[in-house]
């Protein structure tokens, strides 16, 4: 599978087509925790991305702060009629979030809708040291 | 001292399925099962007077089933499942809409009750 970047998909012509099914942008924001949410984990590295055929085009790759998010992701997705009960349409992409001290690797679906912002919280349970996880 | 209304709990445990199906139970705050349950029921472009509407109706009903021990007393090891068709659909790692959320956080503590009763009321919103 080919690996682009964002701004080298733009140059594509499947970006055209991306673009005009997804005029607006919504935001997201991730926020990684352990121990039943009371302790944030920082330096969590966060990519989302979305395949196009044998193509991953990687949107955003960043690092939780000390509290543990990355807010405002900026990414495309279609418009939304609010104050409306339309089932709104939405756009699928992958957020995978990787620690090395943690769970290594977690993987999610996040929809995303126009001028709407999502929240997505990433549980993860410290990496058990065999040796040292027995009693005395 | 008697107790005048229900204590709110600090976290509610699901099971992931339906009631004897063999699935995980989870623990997690009560709060955040609300605004899991809501934002896969309703839609962030609702009119808010009708998110609050939906927040008020699953508080009051969760805690309903927590209030009259309604798995518990049926000898299961859980609050709520995570059915739509028994209960209000949650799955476990579900997004949540930063409008809900705020709701939930505006209305936690608040549920419905009918007349002078002092239970949760039981209630849906279709």
């Amino acid at each position: 599978m080919n690996v682009v970047s964002y701004e080298e998909f733009k140059n594509t012509l499947e970006y055209e087509n991306f673009i005009k099914d997804n005029p607006n942008m919504g935001l997201l924001k991730v926020q990684v925790f352990t121990a039943y949410n009371s302790i944030p984990i920082e330096n969590t590295e966060v990519v989302i991305s979305k395949d196009f055929g044998d193509t991953k085009v990687i949107f955003f790759r960043g690092l939780t702060d000390s509290s543990g998010i990355i807010d405002n992701i900026s990414l495309p997705a279609p418009a939304v009629n609010i104050s409306s009960y339309e089932v709104p349409e939405y756009t699928l992409y992958d957020l995978t979030a990787i620690n090395v001290l943690y769970e290594f690797i977690k993987q999610y679906l996040v929809g995303m809708f126009g001028d709407v912002k999502v929240i997505q919280y990433v549980k993860m349970t410290p990496k058990v040291n065999e040796e040292s996880s027995y009693g005395n | 001292m008697a107790i005048r209304r229900p204590i709110i709990p600090n976290e509610i445990i699901v099971h992931l399925g339906e009631p004897d199906s063999a699935a995980r139970n989870i623990s997690i705050p009560f709060d955040e099962y609300i605004k899991n349950v809501a934002s896969g029921e309703i839609y962030p472009n609702w009119p808010l007077d009708s998110i609050k509407a939906n927040v008020l109706a699953q508080i009051s009903f969760a805690l309903n089933r927590v209030y009259n021990e309604w798995y518990r007393s049926k000898g299961y090891d859980f609050d709520i499942t995570s059915s739509s068709v028994y209960d209000q659909s949650f799955s476990e790692n579900r997004q949540f809409f930063e409008k809900i959320s705020q709701v939930v956080d505006e209305f936690f503590n608040d549920y419905i009750v009918k007349d002078n009763q002092i239970q949760p009321f039981f209630c849906t919103v279709l």
